[in-house]
């Protein structure tokens, strides 16, 4: 999953407009900032059991969690930090195929595979997080132009992104 | 298409998740001013 990840974090912003939002979209995309560091330091093919796997997205979750409560004494705030990182693994059993834990099976429905229905899933999930997203905004603010900005830019992107799946297909991540 | 489409694959996933991270940030910062 791609722009639906962002999606996720705006719908974190509606629920707990005190969480900054470039925690909260560090915490969606915290699996992939992870699978690119084990990717570059050379090892390929266990990146993403070590970023993407159930153990490692809760691991992961914990690792930024602890610290905002720490830092906040908001045990709400920080819970929801850690699911939507954990949220990650379960949004990319939709579009991809992950591994689930050590020795576990990979699942997944690869909506990669079929680029139009990941763009409409995925465009479903901004949508939602979008409308979440905005009672976090005043009433009078949520009409504004850069808020329907933001809804547009994440569309064209995930268009751009499902295109590209499209036409570029099977190119490994790592 | 870029970052889509150019580079190595940790290129791409990298260059496609800073554009809609600073994308995301950036309006979110403007909605609330």
């Amino acid at each position: 999953m791609y722009g639906g990840h962002i999606g996720i974090a705006l719908a974190g912003k509606g629920f707990k407009s005190t969480i900054p939002m470039w925690l909260l979209v560090l915490a969606t995309q915290l699996p992939d900032w992870a699978d690119a560091a084990v990717c570059s330091a050379g090892s390929a093919g266990t990146s993403e059991m070590w970023s993407h796997s159930l153990p490692a997205v809760a691991v992961l979750g914990l690792m930024l969690a602890i610290p905002y409560f720490a830092s906040s004494r908001d045990i709400a705030a920080a819970s929801l930090i850690a699911m939507i990182v954990v949220s990650h693994a379960v949004a990319d059993y939709a579009t991809g195929l992950k591994p689930t834990w050590p020795g576990g099976p990979h699942i997944g429905l690869e909506l990669y595979h079929r680029p139009m229905m990941d763009f409409v899933v995925e465009g479903v999930v901004i949508v939602i997080g979008w409308m979440i997203y905005r009672r976090s905004l005043a009433p009078e603010k949520r009409q504004t132009s850069p808020v329907t900005t933001l809804l547009v830019a994440l569309m064209l992107l995930q268009l751009a992104a499902s295109v590209s799946f499209s036409l570029f297909p099977g190119i490994k991540k790592c | 298409m870029m970052p889509f489409a150019l580079g190595n694959g940790v290129f791409r996933l990298v260059g496609a998740m800073i554009l809609i991270a600073l994308i995301t940030v950036i309006l979110d910062r403007r909605s609330r001013q």
